[in-house]
């Protein structure tokens, strides 16, 4: 017999104390969702089922007696730490959930400057590390947009990505090792060695796993030198998208590493670059040692130069622009004002494709928001983060929430939209989630995704999380309407 | 009835940063290039106040045009008010932001060419020049009233107006409360801020529908887009203003105390709170 909301709260308090254990009604309803609710967030409309508890966990044995509890009782646990996702991976899909808030783990253990590897707990904010190792001279070389919001945990979590990953790679290929506790109570360590050959990469079933596994208490990431004063910035204007993905090609294939590689289309320049000029929008940044980035920067110009219809623009451009890239509290507060204000909403979703693909994908997903989306008023986006074998997209789009309930909002406009994006995506070969995750919003398409893959998702699922208390809807749904997919 | 909103396309002061602003002063030079451009904010509410009295017109009373005196940054603004229902589009060219007395000459000399409108709406103050003056010298080279900061407007009842005299309902702030008057027109009025009057967005399809609309691009009265511009408003007795010499930042910081321990609350009630809350 499953356990009341006042049994788990009681429970909660026993192992952490009655502080740690939040009830505040506002709270617990500000904890059911994340920023893929944002129009029901904004009008504090909820939608979800409202938790039992956040608890704040100190430490690794308070996880872990958290962990057991929850799965000895059949109770939901959503793990969270700088409670910025938006894909749905924080919404509380089950009744009495307890959201378990790693944010006040918060101690950098140690920066080894000699093994170029700093060791933090998982509520480090990315942001405060980065600053203090910069200080140093150092740098994660991570840096998401959501940068100021982030904490170390989450960004395993959801296999996040920074800006600079061309060259530093994403969090996969950073995470040294790292602490993690799993439903039973389990407390595991993988060690910190620079590369090994024992069996399969058992960091990859902690990377990504959107807190449907484990929960990460600890984590060891990579070190490089920080060399600003070497960077250099170039930026030019093309005519074809088409031709600045081939663009962006050319650069990967012929060697190069710039730390930033991007590719703008036109309705999305327009929001960025006042000087862009109805065109489409390349640019690039050289990071690391002079004479590397000064070889990076000739080769990229003469490749790009090379293309059809590109004009270069001033460098010192490009570099103002980066200074004002993060979001930050501010930012979120103001966005919020204004979808109050206008009802006009914008949101992004991010995909990947080999070369051969991705402006297929583009382009046709494009083509299908701008016909079958009512009331939209821009549907756009970029390239960011470019492999050699071909790169992600991130869509950028907006719609004025015309003639329906706030909670209406969600399936007429946002479930729409993705629709779309899985559906073209997946038609044509691609991944429907870089770098967000999978959530809980476009779970719902993890069969297409994973295709007969599928089984080793499953097998995980069932092996490490057998009750099915860790997240439950994120990854694999709870529910899923097979005909109508979206809506839900 | 003929309504002019004038509005100005600026730099968004949220994305300029203390280094831009301190370069800019140094090399006395406010463009901007490289951050992205918005309607100035009370230009913005200008132009919403224009779109509800349009809104509430079931008759085609309304005929809205828009003007910028600027440089091509505008027209991407100019054609979202395409998309939102503006009958008329019009840029005087200027290619830096121009002195508000030459913007209030441009303004006037265009009223006299387009007009006369019976209704000319634009905002207190643009946010980078802020000098509050361009309605108010537009006012005086039109010798039109100038009323300033309504907060709303409404069309009146047409058995109110006949063909000699047009009227309109202007809601304003005042020292005892809202006023509500019916005022005759011809009228300038000017926009402060005005909280809930953020411009619509236009839908794709607006926009589709829209694209070929002409933007009408006019040259500046020469006497004043030349570089001899500061002689004629000196001629006209009308000073420069206030000009910038230097840019220093404040330093801010925010001053923190920690308080640990069991009697934290008594110690930080002793030394902050004590006479200060019952």
């Amino acid at each position: 017999m499953s356990l009341t909301r006042k049994q788990i709260v009681k429970g909660m308090q026993d192992i952490l104390g009655n502080e740690r254990v939040i009830t505040d009604e506002q709270v617990l309803k500000e904890s059911s969702n994340d920023r893929y609710r944002k129009f029901e967030q904004v009008h504090e409309v909820f939608t979800q089922p409202i938790p039992a508890a956040v608890v704040y966990v100190n430490s690794t044995e308070e996880v872990a007696a958290v962990l057991k509890f929850a799965n000895d009782n059949d109770i939901n646990v959503v793990p969270r730490t700088g409670h910025s996702a938006i894909e749905g991976g924080l919404e509380t899909a089950r009744e009495n959930s307890v959201v378990i808030d790693g944010s006040q783990m918060n101690k950098v253990i140690e920066v080894n400057e000699e093994n170029m590897q700093v060791t933090c707990q998982c509520g480090v904010p990315l942001q405060s590390l980065d600053d203090m190792l910069r200080e140093r001279g150092l740098t994660t070389g991570h840096s998401p947009q959501s940068k100021p919001l982030t904490q170390m945990g989450g960004l395993v979590a959801t296999r996040s990505i920074g800006q600079f990953s061309t060259l530093y790679g994403g969090i996969e290929d950073m995470l040294v090792g790292c602490e993690v506790v799993f439903p039973n109570g389990e407390i595991c360590r993988i060690k910190n060695v620079p590369r090994r050959s024992v069996g399969p990469d058992i960091r990859h079933i902690v990377l990504g796993n959107e807190g449907a596994l484990c929960f990460i208490t600890e984590v060891t990431v990579k070190l490089f030198k920080y060399q600003p004063e070497n960077n250099i910035f170039l930026g030019y204007k093309i005519k074809e998208m088409e031709d600045g993905f081939k663009a962006l090609r050319e650069v990967m294939v012929e060697g190069f590493k710039p730390s930033v590689a991007r590719l703008y289309d036109l309705q999305d320049a327009e929001m960025n670059f006042p000087w862009a000029d109805g065109e489409n929008v390349l640019l690039f940044m050289a990071e690391g040692p002079a004479g590397i980035t000064k070889a990076t920067a000739e080769g990229i110009d003469a490749i790009v130069k090379a293309m059809p219809g590109v004009t270069p623009v001033d460098p010192k451009l490009i570099e103002k622009w980066f200074d004002h890239l993060n979001w930050g509290p501010e930012q979120i507060a103001e966005e919020a004002e204004e979808i109050k204000a206008t009802d006009n909403i914008g949101i992004t979703t991010e995909i990947s494709g080999c070369w051969d693909c991705i402006y297929k994908i583009y382009a046709s997903v494009v083509e299908r928001i701008t016909n079958e989306v009512p009331d939209l008023t821009m549907i756009g986006g970029h390239s960011s983060h470019s492999y050699m074998n071909g790169t992600n997209m991130y869509f950028v789009y907006y719609y004025n929430v015309v003639d329906c309930k706030v909670e209406d909002e969600i399936n007429k406009y946002h479930n729409l939209i993705n629709r779309i994006i899985c559906e073209e995506t997946i038609r044509f070969g691609g991944s429907i989630a870089h770098h967000h995750g999978l959530g809980k919003a476009r779970a719902h398409y993890v069969w297409e995704e994973y295709g007969s893959s599928f089984y080793m998702l499953e097998t995980l699922k069932k092996a490490f999380d057998p009750k099915g208390v860790m997240n439950m809807g994120t990854l694999i749904p709870i529910k899923h309407n097979k005909d109508n997919p979206w809506i839900f | 009835m003929k309504i002019l909103v004038c509005f100005k396309t600026v730099a968004d002061a949220d994305r300029i940063s203390q280094q831009d602003w301190q370069e800019a002063a140094a090399a006395d030079d406010y463009e901007f290039p490289h951050v992205p451009t918005i309607i100035d904010p009370l230009g913005e509410s200008a132009l919403e106040l224009a779109l509800r009295l349009k809104d509430q017109d079931e008759d085609g009373r309304v005929h809205l045009t828009a003007l910028s005196v600027g440089n091509k940054k505008c027209e991407k603004d100019l054609r979202t008010l395409a998309a939102l229902g503006f009958n008329e589009l019009y840029r005087v060219h200027s290619d830096t932001t121009p002195h508000p007395v030459v913007a209030s000459y441009a303004i006037a000399s265009f009223c006299r060419n387009h007009g006369p409108y019976d209704l000319i709406l634009m905002g207190d103050k643009s946010p980078e020049v802020g000098s509050g003056k361009t309605p108010l010298i537009v006012s005086e080279l039109l010798t039109r009233p100038c009323m300033i900061e309504i907060d709303a407007l409404s069309l009146v009842d047409e058995d109110e107006d006949t063909a000699e005299e047009l009227h309109i309902h202007v809601e304003r702030g005042g020292d005892y409360g809202i006023i509500n008057e019916t005022l005759r027109l011809p009228l300038i009025a000017t926009v402060g801020d005005v909280p809930g009057t953020l411009l619509r967005v236009p839908t794709l399809k607006q926009r589709n529908a829209t694209k070929d609309v002409q933007i009408h691009m006019e040259q500046m009265d020469h006497t004043l887009s030349g570089s001899d511009w500061k002689e004629h408003i000196t001629d006209q007795g009308l000073a420069r203003g206030v000009i910038l010499k230097s840019l220093t930042p404040v330093h801010q910081e925010r001053d923190v105390k920690v308080y640990t321990g069991e009697d934290a609350t008594e110690r930080v009630y002793e030394d902050f709170l004590k006479g200060k809350v019952e």
